[in-house]
């Protein structure tokens, strides 16, 4: 990878994300990418005192959620880009740091991302965690909108950041997060909702699908396109498996389906456009496979438009695309707007959505004259561009005046933390 | 800069319980020539004496960081070897004893204390690896400190901390004195053996197996899955299979008159390693038990063989044919004998005859609960709750990468480890085991999915290695790697001494073939 050239620090990074987190050195990006999620299993129903919920097992990281276990719960700490639970925060940490990347984290400067609609609470919180429980020698909480801005070289610029469940757009002006301009919404959960609907929702020509995922199928034999699966399921596991987990795992064979037939048009909503496209056909775990027509391109169309009916079924729909971006450019100033416009930033991994890049291109130039879209081709960059930004950021040696001490910390409390990162 | 005769290479594969090395690259890339245990014993005097000095030149050990300890999650990995380790803080290096020191020591029945530094696909002991690597260097290929003129190309388990890699380096520059230095991951090395860039290497090991998909060159860590399943678990589950041929165990019941249940069992594991390292064994491609062929009405020679009772059926057989001519009898027994797979070992001057249950060694690893049934014996602990069969670690190890990245990685199954130098037909066999995790019929028109898995073996044109089975992979890999950094007289893929001497430890992290 590249290399960022070098100072002595060798900080760590870590970006929080709903899907997966990563966490890496600095100067030099060495990414060590750690498969999140945490899970906790019930108490087994035979033991008599039920132990407090803080001691349940933790399965975390590659041998976490993905394996199949009898009871096992899954959680996410992250709701809404926030942390909303702050008990497998330190265990998540620990295996991130300990663990995968093998490091000793008193050893290590910390820089962690934060959305930048994260409340001072929780960034205190999370300072504390780091500073109390893993003795950090300096610690730094980031915003993702600059950071990235900054993974994209940019010091001013337009952010707009799609991710597992959140999509935001921050003005980002010199280096600083414009508060008023900043919006989001929970769009990528309807379009996920909208996909899931599509292929569990039975329709004229089939029936609705079962997402089973690998883990409960006993065999299965090949069938023809559209033919009904023939498959026999794992009874001995159907009993112990939990809600929470089945639940996980059906969003894991969406998102999947997603990811590989998905798409959505360039040129706004055309039905011979969608028809014109060559049907993909996809398999599922059980079997089953057909074809997808123009069904999967109103997967993406929701990003960018909602029908009168859905509006009018749903209040609190999520703003889309267009409107979040109106509403963001309303609250700056207008000769800011400009520069924003030829600025724009596409980063998070749900902006890899095929064909997403082109559509949001021709929305902007529908509307302004001079738009320039900065949207990485590279998966990596575009998916980890916090933590690509945050390597960057924690290597620069301007960047070291900033850092907050341990000494600090101790002296100054929680304070230190709002008054240093801004 | 002056590039590195070929003579003068040294490559030393460190896996997670043997070492392999070899001096000198040749036309045609040679096989190891060193090869020993990565093990270390400590006399236990030594041990536990307070003989002064500790290991100073270097930064304190990275992995017990005490703050973090108390908030470990209640299981963080499966990663960790239940091979023996003893940390003493006071041995040196020159106290360990290594390779045959250890072996005769071991012999002459010396208190010693066993550890195996490399077990956990990490370095535990700093000082107990500073030893063994010493032992190869200046012992078993003779180089000399003073006058060291050999670049060295490590390969070690993925993944290993940056500070780690900074410290190996530092370790052979400054402790060693190599005139070069590059580290190679183990992973990496086995694909390249093979020839192809995107794959998934199943290292099946002595106690656990190593699955990693790579994509593209770059192994990705986020994936890779280990499953505490290994050659250990085989041999286990064929001793006790054995328990029920009687040939075998009367023979095993005649050796010692004190009917001690260990070594009938020491006795039996022996020869378990003894059978499957002769290449007897061969894995039946599908299905959990084998397909005995349709021969004279014997469905299940398995069955026969494990009740003892292969005579009658033999005998039943010839009576079959007993109006053949005397000539024929014979070469219909010798046709039975074949049917029926028998084959007679040589083992400690005896003869045993052993049928097709040998051909079961393997099954543990699709199946790890048919361990369940074993007795608990000493040296085999029955893991805990659930381990992975080694197809779900493969399955759900490859399902952790990318969606685009799969349809690549599964056309590079590669199924190496020291099984398989002797074992053939694994990767056959975890390929068809695999089908759930990939499309049912392969005529679909679908360019994201994957269609089809492709088993990869070394190949033929590394003639040194034809005849040694896939096992190798990792040195000759290394082999590969070593050549081609070597020579570049650009040097950027390995630290030459004056880089080191430039930049210091950290050079080795910008300057390793898979480090970055």
């Amino acid at each position: 990878m590249v290399n960022y050239g070098g100072d002595e620090v060798s900080a760590l990074v870590v970006d929080i994300a709903i899907v997966s987190s990563y966490y890496g050195y600095t100067a030099n990006a060495s990414d060590g990418d750690v498969q999140m999620g945490e899970a906790e299993p019930k108490d087994d129903a035979t033991s008599d005192t039920p132990k407090p919920k803080n001691d349940a097992k933790l399965y975390l990281g590659q041998h976490g959620p993905s394996i199949w276990r009898k009871g096992m719960e899954i959680g996410n700490p992250v709701r809404d880009g926030l942390i909303s639970d702050y008990n497998p925060v330190p265990a998540l940490m620990s295996h991130a740091l300990v663990d995968v990347m093998r490091t000793n984290p008193s050893e290590h400067p910390i820089l962690v991302t934060e959305p930048a609609w994260n409340t001072p609470a929780d960034r205190e919180r999370m300072a504390e965690i780091m500073f109390e429980e893993f003795q950090v020698p300096a610690f730094y909480i980031a915003n993702t909108g600059v950071l990235n801005a900054f993974a994209a070289g940019k010091g001013s610029a337009l952010v707009i950041d799609v991710g597992h469940s959140m999509a935001s757009i921050t003005p980002v002006v010199d280096g600083f997060v414009l508060r008023k301009g900043l919006v989001y919404s929970a769009l990528p959960k309807l379009v996920h909702a909208h996909a899931r609907h599509i292929l569990v929702g039975s329709t004229q020509t089939r029936r609705g699908i079962d997402l089973y995922p690998h883990q409960l199928i006993a065999n299965k034999s090949p069938v023809e396109p559209s033919a009904p699966p023939r498959f026999t399921l794992r009874e001995d596991r159907m009993a112990g498996t939990t809600e929470s987990w089945k639940t996980w795992y059906e969003n894991r064979e969406v998102d999947e389906w997603v990811q590989s037939v998905a798409g959505v048009l360039d040129q706004g909503w055309n039905e011979q456009a969608a028809a014109a496209r060559q049907p993909r056909q996809y398999e599922f775990p059980t079997g089953y496979n057909t074809y997808f027509g123009p069904e999967r391109y109103q997967v993406g169309e929701q990003f960018f438009y909602h029908s009168p009916q859905l509006i009018a079924s749903n209040p609190n729909l999520p703003k889309n695309v267009p409107a979040l971006l109106s509403e963001s450019l309303r609250a700056c100033d207008p000769d800011l707007r400009q520069v924003l416009m030829g600025n724009v930033v596409l980063t998070g991994g749900g902006s890899l959505f095929s064909g997403f890049a082109d559509r949001l291109e021709t929305e902007l130039s529908r509307n302004f004259p001079h738009v320039k879209i900065h949207a990485p081709g590279n998966p990596i960059e575009r998916r980890y561009g916090g933590w690509l930004g945050g390597s960057i950021l924690a290597s620069l040696g301007t960047f070291h005046q900033l850092w907050i001490s341990k000494e600090e910390w101790q002296e100054h409390g929680k304070a230190i933390v709002g008054q240093r990162c801004k | 800069m002056v590039g590195f005769r070929d003579s003068s290479i040294v490559v030393i594969e460190t896996g997670r319980t043997l070492i392999r090395a070899g001096a000198g690259l040749h036309e045609l890339l040679k096989p190891p020539a060193v090869t020993f245990p990565a093990r270390v014993g400590l006399r236990r005097s030594i041990g536990d004496g307070s003989n002064g000095a500790s290991y100073t030149n270097g930064k304190p050990a990275l992995r017990s960081g005490d703050s973090s300890d108390n908030i470990h999650p209640a299981e963080s990995t499966s990663r960790a070897s239940s091979l023996p380790h003893h940390s003493s803080p006071t041995a040196k290096v020159n106290d360990y004893l290594v390779g045959t020191q250890l072996d005769e020591a071991l012999e002459a029945g010396q208190d010693i204390l066993v550890s195996w530094p490399f077990a956990d696909g990490d370095i535990r002991d700093w000082i107990q690896a500073e030893a063994i690597w010493k032992y190869v260097l200046f012992n078993q290929l003779s180089l000399r400190r003073a006058q060291n003129e050999s670049p060295v190309l490590l390969s070690i388990a993925p993944g290993l901390s940056r500070d780690g890699s900074e410290r190996i380096c530092q370790i052979f520059f400054e402790r060693f004195n190599v005139a070069g230095f590059a580290i190679v991951e183990r992973p990496m090395a086995q694909l390249y053996a093979v020839s192809v860039l995107s794959g998934v290497v199943v290292d099946i090991g002595y106690e656990k197996t190593d699955v990693t998909p790579i994509y593209d060159g770059f192994a990705i860590h986020a994936a890779q899955t280990t499953t505490t399943l290994g050659i250990r678990d085989c041999q286990a589950y064929l001793a006790h299979l054995f328990r029920s041929n009687t040939s075998v165990m009367s023979i095993a019941s005649s050796l010692d008159a004190s009917n001690d249940p260990e070594a009938t069992q020491r006795f039996l594991l022996d020869l378990v390693k003894h059978i499957w390292e002769e290449g007897l064994v061969r894995v039946p491609s599908d299905g959990q038990t084998i397909e005995p062929p349709e021969d004279e009405g014997v469905t299940d020679i398995a069955a026969v063989l494990v009740a003892g009772k292969e005579k009658a059926v033999i005998e039943s057989g010839l009576k079959k044919k007993a109006t053949a001519k005397a000539s024929a009898a014979e070469q219909a027994r010798a046709k039975e004998i074949e049917a029926m797979d028998l084959v007679t070992v040589q083992f400690r001057d005896h003869s045993l005859t052993i049928g097709k249950e040998r051909h079961r060694f393997c099954e543990p690893l699709f199946d790890p609960t048919l361990l369940r049934t074993l007795p608990r014996s000493p040296g085999v602990e029955i893991s805990e709750e659930r381990v992975m069969p080694l197809q779900d670690a493969v399955g759900t190890s490859v399902l952790q990468t990318e969606v685009d990245q799969r349809q690549y990685i599964w056309q590079g199954l590669f199924v190496t480890g020291d099984l398989t130098n002797h074992v053939k037909g694994i990767g056959a066999a975890l390929q068809s085991r695999l089908s759930p995790y990939i499309l049912s019929n392969p005529d679909q028109q679908n360019d994201v999915q994957p269609r089809s898995i492709k088993v990869l073996s070394v190949p033929e044109y590394f003639a040194e290695y034809r005849e040694k089975g896939d096992g190798l992979a990792a040195f000759l890999g290394s082999s590969i790697v070593a050549k081609v950094a070597f020579n570049d007289s650009q040097g950027k893929n390995f630290v030459s001494k004056t880089d080191y001497n430039e930049k210091g430890p950290k050079a080795v992290i910008e300057m390793s073939p898979a480090l970055l």
